[in-house]
C-alpha cells in the first residue's frame, strides 16, 4: 500500500481534525432534532411541575440516568482500541513480529476488562451488580 | 517506503520487567477468580496475593544474582534500570508487602477484606510502588507514582468509616497537588535540557555549568514540594495525621513505611547530581527540610493524645531523619538510609500491628479517639505479654540499644559525621532524646498506671487471631535480635548502593 504523500506530514492529521469536528456537530445536530420531533409533547403544567410540599423548586433542564457514563466508558474501551488498531493494521508489515506481540498483549488486557464488565453485569441496562 | 521494525528479545532484556510483572498477573487473577466464583473466602485471596510476592521475591532474588554477575541492567528500550537501589527498596518493598497482606486475617470481619478488589488493587499497588523505583525515566516514575497512589486512595476510603473517606479525600487532594507539582517539575526540566531520563539529565546540566540556573531553581522547587508531599516533610506534611487516623492501623503502618522508600529512592536519584554540583543553595535547603521536619514533628508527637496520631507524628520525623541521609548524598549515608528503613519496617510495622490486634468496632461511651493513652494504662496488669511487646516497639522506635532502630540511628550519625556534618550529627542525636518522651510515655501509662476503665481490658486483643499472633512474633524477632543481622545486612546493602554508583 503506497501511503499518499502531502506537502506537510501532518496535513492528513488536519483534514482528519476536521471532519471529525464536522462528523460530531452534526450527530449532535441531528439527534437533538431528531428527539425534538420524535417525542412526544405533553406539556400540561401540572404534571411536569415536581411534587414538593412548600419550597419551589428548580427544575432540572436534563437529567441523564448515570447509566450513560458506564456505556460511556465501556465505548471509550473499544474506542481506543480501534484507534490503536488502525495505523498498527496499515503498518503491519512494517512493525513486524514485535508489533504483532505487543498488539496481541493489548488485546488480551482489553479481553479481561471486557469479561470483567460482562460478568459485572455492565452491558444489561439497569442491572448494575 | 519504511524499513521493518527488527526488535530482538534479547535487547528488550524482559528480565527486568518480570518483578512487576508478577503482581500485574496476580491482581488480574484474582479480578478472573471473583468473577467465576464469587463469595470466596477472604483466606483464599490473602494466600494467592501472599503466593505471586513470593513469586515476586524469587524474580527479585533473580534480577539480584543478575546485578551481581553483570553490574546494572537496562531493559525495555533502556526504560527499566535495574541497579542496586532498585533491587534493594523492591527487596523492602515486597517483604514489607508479605507482612501486611497476613493483617487482613482478624478475628473481627472487616469490609474492605471481603472484597476481591481489595487484593487486586494491593497488587496493582505494589506493582506500581516496583516500576518507581526501577527506572530512571521521569516518565514512567510519574506513571508508577500515579498507579501507586490510585489504588492507595481506594484502600484507604474501602474501610468504610466516616473518618477513612475523610481520609481518602484528603489524601487524594494532597496527592493530586504533589502529582502536578511532580509533573511540572519535570516538564521544567525537560525544557531545559530535552530528556526525561534523570542521568541524562544530570550530564547536560552538569556539561553547560548550570547556565539555566533560573529554570533549574524553579524545578527543583516543584520537584522538591513533591517529594516532599509523598515522604511527608514538614511543611507539607499536614495531611498525615489525619490519614493515619481514618485509615485501618495496619494500613496506616503500610503507609509509613511503602511508598516513603520508593520516594527515598527517587529523590535519591534525583537529588543525588543536584547535590554533588556545588549548588550551595540546594544543601542549604533539604538542611531546613530535614531539621525542621525531625524538630517539629517530634514538638507535635509529644502532645497528642491518641496513639495512632503520636505514631503517625512519629514516623514523620523518622522520614525526615532519614531524609538526612538524602543530603549527606554519600555511599555511607546511602547505605545508612537503606538498613534504617529495613530495621523501621519491622518496628513500625510491629507497633502498628499492636493497634490493629485493640481495633474497636464501636467507641466506648466517653471515648474520644480510637487509640487513647487511657485505653493502654495499665495493660500489664491484664495482658503482661501484650505489654511488653508493645513496650519493646516503643523502645525500639525511641532507639534503645540492642533494639533494631538503635543501629539505623548509629550508622545514619555516623555517616552524618563522617561526611563532615557535626552540627547535623548532634541535632539528630537530641531529637532522639526528645522523641524518648512520648515513646517512654506509653511505656508510662502501660506499666506504672493503674487501668483507666475496665471495659478496656475485652477491648484489647480482641481482634487477634494467629496470623496476626505471627506477624506481631516476626516484627518482634526482628527488633530484638536485629544485632545479628545488621552487619552482614549492612554489607549486603553497602555491596549494592555502592555498585550502582550512589
Amino acid at each position: 500500500m503506497e501511503h499518499i504523500i502531502t506537502a506537510n506530514p501532518y496535513f492528513g492529521v488536519f483534514v482528519l481534525f476536521v471532519l471529525t469536528f464536522g462528523a460530531f456537530t452534526a450527530t449532535t445536530i441531528i439527534a437533538r432534532l431528531a428527539s425534538r420531533a420524535l417525542a412526544a409533547k405533553d406539556t400540561e403544567k401540572i404534571k411536569l411541575s415536581v411534587y414538593e410540599c412548600g419550597p419551589e423548586v428548580t427544575k432540572q433542564p436534563n437529567r441523564l440516568s448515570p447509566q450513560f457514563y458506564l456505556f460511556a466508558l465501556l465505548f471509550l474501551l473499544f474506542d481506543v482500541e480501534i484507534v490503536f488498531m488502525f495505523p498498527w493494521a496499515v503498518d503491519f508489515k512494517v512493525l513486524g513480529w514485535f508489533g504483532f506481540t505487543e498488539m496481541i498483549l493489548f488485546i488480551i488486557l482489553l479481553a479481561i476488562g471486557f469479561v470483567y464488565a460482562w460478568k459485572k453485569g455492565a452491558l444489561e441496562w439497569h442491572n448494575i451488580k | 517506503m519504511l524499513e521493518p521494525v527488527n526488535v530482538s528479545l534479547e535487547s528488550l532484556n524482559l528480565m527486568t520487567l518480570a518483578p512487576m510483572l508478577i503482581p500485574i498477573v496476580g491482581a488480574l487473577l484474582i479480578l478472573v477468580v471473583d468473577l467465576f466464583k464469587s463469595n470466596i473466602d477472604k483466606s483464599l485471596y490473602v494466600m494467592l496475593s501472599i503466593l505471586f510476592l513470593f513469586t515476586d521475591f524469587m524474580a527479585l532474588a533473580g534480577s539480584s544474582s543478575a546485578f551481581m554477575q553483570n553490574g546494572t541492567l537496562l531493559g525495555l528500550f533502556d526504560v527499566m534500570l535495574v541497579d542496586g537501589l532498585a533491587i534493594v527498596s523492591q527487596f523492602i518493598i515486597v517483604v514489607a508487602s508479605m507482612l501486611f497482606i497476613p493483617l487482613a486475617l482478624t478475628s473481627k470481619r472487616f469490609h474492605e477484606f471481603s472484597y476481591p478488589e481489595f487484593f487486586a488493587l494491593f497488587l496493582f499497588m505494589i506493582a506500581g510502588f516496583q516500576f518507581m523505583v526501577a527506572t530512571d525515566n521521569l516518565i514512567l516514575i510519574f506513571v508508577g507514582l500515579e498507579t501507586a497512589s490510585l489504588s492507595l486512595y481506594t484502600l484507604i476510603a474501602m474501610h468504610n468509616r466516616e473518618k477513612s473517606f475523610e481520609a481518602a479525600v484528603k489524601y487524594f487532594t494532597m496527592g493530586a497537588l504533589a502529582a502536578g507539582f511532580y509533573s511540572f517539575g519535570s516538564m521544567i526540566f525537560y525544557a531545559v535540557t530535552g530528556s526525561v531520563e534523570i542521568n541524562q539529565i544530570a550530564t547536560v546540566l552538569v556539561a553547560n555549568g548550570f547556565s539555566d540556573i533560573g529554570f533549574v531553581m524553579v524545578g527543583f522547587a516543584f520537584i522538591l514540594a513533591s517529594f516532599a508531599f509523598k515522604l511527608s516533610l514538614v511543611p507539607f506534611h499536614t495531611w498525615a495525621p489525619d490519614v493515619y487516623e481514618g485509615s485501618s492501623a495496619a494500613m496506616a503502618g503500610y503507609m509509613s513505611i511503602v511508598p516513603k522508600i520508593a520516594a527515598f529512592i527517587v529523590a535519591m536519584r534525583f537529588f543525588e547530581f543536584l547535590i554533588h554540583s556545588g549548588l550551595v543553595w540546594v544543601e542549604a535547603i533539604l538542611y531546613v527540610f530535614v531539621v525542621v521536619t525531625m524538630t517539629a514533628a517530634n514538638l507535635w508527637a509529644l502532645v497528642q493524645t491518641d496513639v495512632k496520631r503520636m505514631l503517625a507524628y512519629s514516623s514523620i520525623s523518622h522520614a525526615g531523619f532519614a531524609m538526612a541521609a538524602v543530603m549527606i548524598g554519600t555511599t555511607q549515608a546511602n547505605t545508612a538510609l537503606l538498613l534504617y528503613w529495613v530495621l523501621f519496617t519491622f518496628t513500625n510495622l510491629g507497633s502498628f500491628s499492636m493497634l490493629w490486634i485493640s481495633r474497636q468496632k464501636k467507641m466506648l461511651p466517653g471515648q474520644n479517639s480510637d487509640h487513647s493513652y487511657e485505653k493502654f494504662a495499665g495493660l500489664v496488669q491484664s495482658s503482661p505479654m501484650a505489654a511488653t511487646i508493645m513496650a519493646l516497639f516503643m523502645l525500639s522506635l525511641a532507639g534503645v540499644p540492642p533494639f533494631a532502630l538503635f543501629w539505623g540511628k548509629m550508622y545514619l550519625i555516623s555517616a552524618a559525621v563522617t561526611s563532615g556534618y557535626t552540627v547535623l550529627a548532634l541535632i539528630m542525636a537530641l531529637n532522639s532524646a526528645i522523641a524518648g518522651y512520648y515513646y517512654l510515655k506509653l511505656i508510662v501509662y502501660m506499666f506504672m498506671k493503674d487501668p483507666v476503665d475496665s471495659r478496656y481490658e475485652k477491648v484489647i486483643g480482641s481482634n487477634l487471631s494467629l496470623s496476626l499472633k505471627t506477624i506481631i512474633g516476626i516484627a518482634a524477632v526482628g527488633t530484638i535480635f536485629a544485632f545479628i543481622a545488621v552487619d552482614p545486612l549492612l554489607q549486603a546493602i553497602g555491596g549494592f548502593v555502592y555498585n550502582s554508583g550512589y
